[in-house]
């Protein structure tokens, strides 16, 4: 079922990718660059934050004050604020979409599952930033955003309220309250670089940005956003008042609207089930290549006598798979009797598909399944094959 | 259209013979070869489906050719889709390079080609055959 | 699939596209000069998705070269 699904999802994916390649350049697609986009929207919201963190002042009384002083005062301050909105809302977007694709198109199986990882991890991070950067404009959805995470935690078993103390910074709001949602802001969106290095650490060439038309597109995109409808703050938080509901990003903040129809200890537990659910997706299907109609040509092998040590395979692998190593002995074949180095694949982050052996000018590699000399003779068939007789 | 079947007539006398490289992750290859490896309505172009358009050595075009080949192709997945990321944007350089070698040697380097088409492109993909084909027909396929 | 022919009506809508941007920088000056800085950045972000479709544009009319 959940595969029937999958294989249908990936089929839609790809329909969608024919429709968009009729109006656009292939390589315009911007669903091929759905990771680079993401980084884009996060490059220009460190830009952003970095300018509003000039102006924000992390204090019970200082924090709204300052938030509109940016938006009053400050010139353009209203659209550095509207682009740092939007942006996050636009990175969430992509990073969803990043995410959706590679999971239907496959492309987070077996040897890929450190990419799946690091970016759940990545999406935990980001949707954390995301929500704390609401609780910094302290007005009052920020209020009704905390008490409702002040109640989740709280309901957490044995180590909640410990877990409370530490978000708010002692039993109830108080002075170091703010500055201590300024650092949940500010460390989440740190700590999402080194992520971001694992999630490049197997990939040569990430594609991290997208083609210039996207970069313009998006950028004018958020200036618009920005200038039409400007970033505002709700009033400002009163200590001991209770707010009422207010439109809030669903997308961005869904685990809250929910909280409005459960307790937010279950909403909570929710979101913790839908990332652990999410954590375990390579691992599901355990299926032979066969069965999900596959070929598996096995893990390429290095043919030790013929490798020359000229790292054309090394620079060409997709996935860092292949590592060069001082030559221990020198090869057999004439080119390679003088080599230095040794090329060595690491076979858990193979993926079998090739492509090092199309950058082996040297037959010093092979896929197990689909030998050289299997695929010449092929060759040779249909080359010199008579066109048949008509019937 | 369905302008592959009317090209029959022609590939069965004399049409150039044609070897191509299918990336199992492009074109949906269900229906689309005959049991010897053909493809379907083209009996004159023998398609070998390869793991990966990158798997493809630029050698193996260069040996078709000589082995009596009018031309050779590899097709890949659109480009910036490669299930392996790269494949195909790598083996477009690759096939670019082989063609300044192979007009160096005064073959005529269009007689190598690289197509990229994805899962529900197989129309196109079909067209794009049959426009090379005719292609290399004109340019000296002859041994 | 060339269309070729079709290039020259993509080129005559980039110098459309081309002259809506440069409106655009005069509404920019306009903002700025009366601190209607809404007005400003909004046109800067017209200007930078004008742009984005002239580079679509240019290519579709073959004009540039894919990277």
């Amino acid at each position: 079922m959940y595969r029937r699904s999958l294989l249908s999802l990936q089929s839609a994916t790809l329909r969608l990718d024919t429709w968009i390649n009729r109006v656009l350049p292939q390589d315009f697609n911007p669903l091929y660059y759905t990771g680079g986009l993401a980084n884009l929207f996060l490059t220009l919201l460190v830009v952003s934050g970095i300018l509003i963190f000039l102006y924000y002042e992390p204090s019970l009384e200082g924090a709204y004050a300052s938030v509109e002083f940016l938006t009053r005062d400050v010139p353009y301050g209203v659209v550095f604020r509207g682009i740092h909105r939007y942006a996050a809302d636009a990175y969430l977007v992509a990073i969803l979409l990043h995410l959706f694709r590679n999971w239907f198109t496959d492309r987070y199986r077996e040897a890929r599952d450190s990419q799946w990882l690091s970016g759940m991890f990545l999406l935990v991070v980001s949707g954390f930033a995301g929500f704390t950067g609401y609780l910094l404009v302290w007005d009052e959805r920020s209020q009704l955003l905390a008490s409702l995470t002040v109640q989740a935690l709280r309901s957490v078993p044995l180590v909640g309220d410990w877990l409370a103390r530490v978000f708010l910074g002692g039993p109830g709001v108080n002075d170091t309250t703010l500055p201590r949602f300024l650092f949940l802001h500010v460390g989440p969106a740190m700590t999402l670089y080194v992520l971001l290095w694992w999630h490049y650490v197997r990939l040569r060439h990430p594609k991290i940005w997208p083609p210039s038309v996207w970069v313009l597109f998006s950028l004018g995109l958020l200036f618009i956003l920005a200038s039409a409808l400007p970033a505002t703050s709700g009033r400002p938080a009163q200590p001991g008042a209770s707010p009422e509901g207010f439109a809030v990003d669903w997308f961005f903040l869904w685990p809250y609207v929910l909280a409005r129809w459960m307790a937010p200890g279950w909403a909570l537990a929710l979101v913790v089930a839908l990332v652990a659910s999410g954590m375990v997706v390579p691992y599901t299907l355990r299926e032979t290549p066969e069965q999900r109609g596959v070929r598996a040509l096995g893990q390429a092998v290095v043919v030790e006598e013929n490798c020359t040590g000229c790292e054309l395979c090394y620079y060409d692998c997709p996935y860092n798979a292949i590592y060069m190593v001082p030559s221990p002995y020198p090869g057999k074949s004439r080119a390679a009797a003088n080599r230095k180095l040794l090329a060595v694949v690491v076979d858990s982050r193979c993926v079998e598909c090739g492509i090092c052996i199309g950058a082996c000018p040297f037959e010093a590699l092979e896929l197990p399944r689909m030998l050289d000399k299997d695929v010449q003779q092929r060759i040779q068939r249909g080359a010199r094959a008579t066109a048949p007789v008509s019937s | 259209m369905a302008t592959v079947p009317d090209r029959t007539p022609q590939a069965q006398e004399g049409a150039p013979r044609v070897v191509g490289f299918l990336c199992d992750w492009a074109v949906r290859s269900e229906g689309l070869l005959n049991a010897d490896d053909t493809l379907v309505g083209m009996p004159h172009v023998t398609v070998i489906r390869v793991p990966c358009s990158g798997f493809v050595k630029p050698g193996w075009l260069e040996l078709a050719l000589r082995s009596g080949a009018a031309g050779a192709f590899v097709c890949g997945c659109p480009m910036g889709d490669c299930l392996n990321r790269e494949g195909n944007w790598i083996m477009e350089d690759r096939i670019d390079q082989l063609r300044k070698r192979l007009s160096r040697q005064k073959v005529d380097p269009e007689r190598v080609a690289f197509f990229a088409f994805g899962l529900h492109e197989r129309e196109a993909f079909l067209r794009a055959v049959a426009e090379f084909v005719d292609r290399v027909r004109g340019s000296g396929g002859k041994r | 699939m060339r269309e070729g022919d079709r290039g020259g009506w993509y080129l005559a809508l980039a110098g459309f596209l081309a002259a809506l941007a440069l409106v655009c920088v005069g509404l920019m000056v306009y903002g700025e000069w009366f601190d209607r800085h809404l007005v400003a950045s909004g046109a800067m972000g017209v200007l930078l998705v004008l742009y984005a479709a002239i580079v679509v544009l240019f290519r579709k009319a073959h004009l540039t070269a894919e990277d």
